[in-house]
């Protein structure tokens, strides 16, 4: 009898114990998942932003109309994207998909606003300039979410891979979810050429 | 990483609350201090006073009596000891526990206390929409909610603070002049800092030492209230004030130890903010950009607010240098906090200068208004007095010679004398000075009537007052203030609470375009002056010291080269420097002069509002200093005269002769 008894109890601690592995797992999963919210609340924030931008500087840029609607292409497959990552945060190809169109996206919208700085006119107006900050608020607001995302996913990611919660993570299907890798500018991954003419 | 940063956080709260039973146990240590030094004082003052009773008094009997009190003297009395002391703990206790209990409503309460205006979360102002944006941005980088945002705007240096309670309801500050100096990196950087501490439980730990520090420093504020009250009336005695003197001498004791607890908690603390707020913003050159810009501006972080030293541990940088006692500092030096963040740094603050870029689309409207006053009759500003203008009038009204009189009149005929009419009445005085100051652009017209609606005298006039607007718009510029002299008399007629709502609705119909000219300035300085001449009766000196309206001071000398010299930068930055020479304190500190062709004149207004109270000393050598940043290159420019003759005004001291009179040479 008792050392039936001796069995049952440690059959309830283990059971107990990968309960506790299991909910930890949904729970750092829950973590990543809204961390990616954070991040997307940003994106449609800038979204909504690029076209108001745009729109404000058509006016003065009128020979800058190609950089302009380019902004505008970009802007709109990164919201393609953006829906695409938000439908399964963590999935690989969805987040390097998301990767890609916001790396072409900044690329752009950084030419753009070096375009606006060199002009005194498009700084000094009032909407430009507010929509400016705006904009660079919601940038740095993205990068700090992304951060925080990359954090999420990291420590969810080591988790599952050790042992013993790899057995559980196995057996219940807990996916590896892609980090969101910060975003290169083209301009930086290339060195800058120097010329003496 | 989370995982890291969070048990780093627990880790980070369970060293701020063991740091806080240090705290009570140095609290514990001040009040045993202050109790000992008390209760020994008092002794032997009791002592003191039989024993020359003793041998002073004539009368024999009683002489004998303090005799025998004397021989049965016993210093260590237990009794009187443990009761002074329990009347001294119960005291401090009462009055720490008093304040913390009003500090309980959260870091809004502490930000509200030192002079914050809560930002709202709409704030459309550019400023505040900048520090807004970077306050959310730090809340998603360190992963605790917004906290509420407050600005204060009378602090024209660079400093922050961080306040509250619980991460849930705290608050985040910056001085006005933080927001207008730093730039959106150096801001985040600043803002970083702050969020760090409220991370780390730091500003729950320094709203707790605001509560005891305030027990402490109790028995010194009540016996300094004591001696302020006691200079007005002399009828509470000698023994009341001697108490109160007793009473401060224990308040510095108590000062003393709490400023050691201020330094012994806050200087580690800033290492670890600093590197934390490097860890949020991933940029340590921001924040060294804000350190430095603190050492190179000639007032650094300096807060002007006295209710502030109880606080100056929670600030971003040392907001009361002292250096006397500098190892009492409440924050490391700034170039040690520099040089770990910027290892290049090599010691040499830029020199920045007091105000910051005036890069606010505000401030770029023209201050003289351009389109109003008859182009064809306006003298260009900054043009000498190379003739007597219509508007010596005014100040010649001691002497008037034949050419005033002559002048007078073709003035008097300029006005239409619908108006002339009009200013005899108290209301229509109070319309025309309100048409006046009405502005010709609508969409700032359209700022100013909502106030006009709440003036008590001219109800229902607004119609008729933008009727007497058009009348004006064709008077030259140089008659307006002769025309307020004109409606000045009338308007005694007003009941005093008429008066008052007629000062404030002028006071928001200047500002409504967030802009004062030099003439909104004048006029309301007159006005107030003559409507409210009582007001200087009440008004008490508080401040002895030319370092806490330095700032102040650089700031009139500045806007009064910038104004007599509009073109010229150079002859601009020597007449400030003929002016900062008169006083030598100041010109010590080598503040730097920025040059600007546009004069914002509401730092004046604020700037003289502060002076007022400095002592009589200070007003007179500030306004010596004005008189020569005027007169360096002997020429005085309307504007200039203008301008000196409202900081005279608003500082009740005398013009000196030599301006009184315009310069022959200039005449000729």
């Amino acid at each position: 009898m008792i050392p039936f008894i001796v069995l049952v109890v440690i059959i309830a601690v283990v059971a107990f114990y990968f309960v506790g592995i299991y909910n930890k797992l949904i729970a750092l999963r829950n973590l990543y998942l809204n961390a990616y919210t954070q991040i997307d609340i940003q994106l449609k924030r800038r979204y909504d932003l690029i076209p108001n931008l745009v729109e404000a500087t058509k006016g003065y840029l009128a020979h800058e109309r190609g950089t302009l609607e380019a902004v505008i292409k970009a802007r709109n497959s990164a919201f393609d994207a953006s829906k695409a990552a938000a439908a399964s945060p963590g999935n690989a190809a969805a987040m390097s998909g998301l990767n890609q169109a916001e790396g072409a996206l900044s690329g752009l919208l950084s030419k753009l606003i070096a375009v606006v700085e060199s002009y005194p006119d498009l700084k000094a107006n009032k909407t430009i300039s507010e929509l400016m900050e705006e904009l660079t608020s919601t940038e740095n607001k993205i990068s700090f979410a992304r951060q925080a995302y990359n954090d999420a996913v990291t420590v969810y990611n080591t988790s599952r891979e050790q042992f013993p919660d790899n057995a559980i993570s196995s057996t219940f299907n807990f996916k590896t979810a892609a980090l969101l890798e910060a975003v290169e500018k083209a301009e930086e991954r290339t060195a800058p050429k120097v010329s003496f003419t | 990483m989370t995982a890291n940063r969070s048990t780093n956080f627990f880790a980070r709260q369970r060293d701020a609350r063991k740091s806080c039973r240090n705290q009570l146990i140095l609290f514990a240590i001040a009040v045993f201090v202050i109790v000992l030094v008390t209760t020994m004082a008092i002794r032997f003052a009791w002592y003191l006073y039989v024993t020359t009773q003793a041998h002073t008094l004539i009368n024999y009997e009683a002489a004998q009596r303090y005799q025998q009190k004397l021989s049965a003297f016993a210093f260590f009395d237990p009794a009187f000891f443990i009761f002074m002391s329990m009347a001294i703990v119960i005291v401090i206790l009462a009055a720490s526990l008093i304040k913390m209990n009003t500090l309980q409503k959260g870091g809004g309460a502490v930000a509200e206390m030192l002079g914050g205006r809560e930002i709202s979360a709409a704030t459309t102002d550019q400023d505040e929409r900048r520090l807004m944006n970077v306050v959310e941005e730090m809340a998603i980088a360190s992963g605790i909610p917004v906290p509420q945002v407050y600005v204060i705007d009378s602090e024209n240096n660079i400093n922050a603070f961080a306040a509250g309670l619980e991460i849930g309801d705290s608050a985040v500050a910056v001085t006005r002049g933080a927001l207008t100096k730093l730039n959106r990196e150096e801001l985040q950087g600043v803002i970083g800092h702050e969020f760090s501490h409220l991370l780390n439980g730091d500003s729950r730990l320094n709203v707790q030492l605001i509560g005891i520090l305030f027990g402490i420093m109790f028995m010194g504020i009540v016996g300094r209230e004591i001696i302020s009250k006691g200079r007005l009336s002399i009828r509470l005695g000698l023994p009341v004030i001697a108490g109160g003197v007793c009473l401060i001498v224990i308040g510095y004791i108590g000062t003393f130890m709490g400023r050691l607890m201020q330094c012994a908690i806050s200087r580690q603390k800033e290492f670890l903010a600093d590197a934390s707020a490097v860890q949020f913003t991933r940029n340590p050159l921001g924040l060294a950009g804000a350190l430095k810009k603190i050492g190179g501006s000639s007032f650094g972080s300096q807060i002007n607010s006295p209710g502030a030293r109880q606080a100056s541990h929670l600030f971003f940088s040392e907001s009361h240098p002292d250096k006397l006692f500098a190892f009492l500092a409440t924050h490391p030096p700034l170039a040690q906090r520099i040089r770990l963040l910027d290892p290049s740094f090599d010691g040499q603050f830029p020199q920045i200068g007091d105000h910051g870029p005036v890069a606010d689309a505000r401030y770029k409207t023209p201050f003289w208004g351009t389109h109003r006053w008859g182009a064809d009759l306006q003298i260009p500003p900054g043009s000498p007095l190379l003739a007597i203008l219509p508007a010596e009038v005014i100040n010649h009204v001691g002497h008037p010679s034949k050419e005033n009189i002559e002048q007078s009149r073709t003035f008097l005929n300029s006005i239409p004398e619908e108006i002339s009419e009009t200013v005899k009445s108290p209301q229509g005085a109070a319309c025309v000075i309100y048409a006046l100051l009405m502005d010709n652009d609508a969409a700032l017209l359209s700022s100013q009537l909502p106030s006009l609606a709440r003036a008590m005298v001219v109800r229902g006039q607004t119609d008729n007052i933008l009727k007497i607007a058009g009348q004006l718009s064709g008077l030259q510029q140089n008659l307006r203030l002769p025309l307020i002299e004109l409606a000045m008399p009338a308007l005694k007629g007003l009941t005093s609470m008429e008066k008052r709502n007629f000062l404030l609705i002028l006071h928001s119909c200047a500002n409504a375009d967030g802009h004062v000219s030099l003439f909104e300035l004048s006029v309301l300085w007159i006005l107030e002056k003559y409507l409210n001449p009582s007001e200087e009766l009440f008004r008490s000196v508080s401040i002895f010291s030319v370092s806490r309206v330095g700032l102040d001071i650089v700031v009139l000398l500045q806007v009064l080269a910038c104004t007599g010299h509009a073109a010229d930068k150079v002859k601009a930055e020597e007449a400030f420097h003929a002016g900062l020479d008169r006083i030598p304190e100041l010109a010590a500190r080598k503040p730097v002069f920025d040059f600007e062709e546009i004069v914002s004149y509401a730092r004046v207004n604020n700037a003289l509002n502060r002076l007022i109270e400095a002592s009589f000393k200070i007003r007179e050598s500030v306004i010596d200093a004005c008189a020569h940043c005027a007169f360096t290159d002997h020429t005085v420019t309307v504007e200039e005269r203008e301008l000196l003759r409202v900081i005279a005004l608003a500082l009740q001291c005398p013009l000196p002769p030599f301006l009184e009179a315009p310069p022959e040479e200039d005449a000729a």
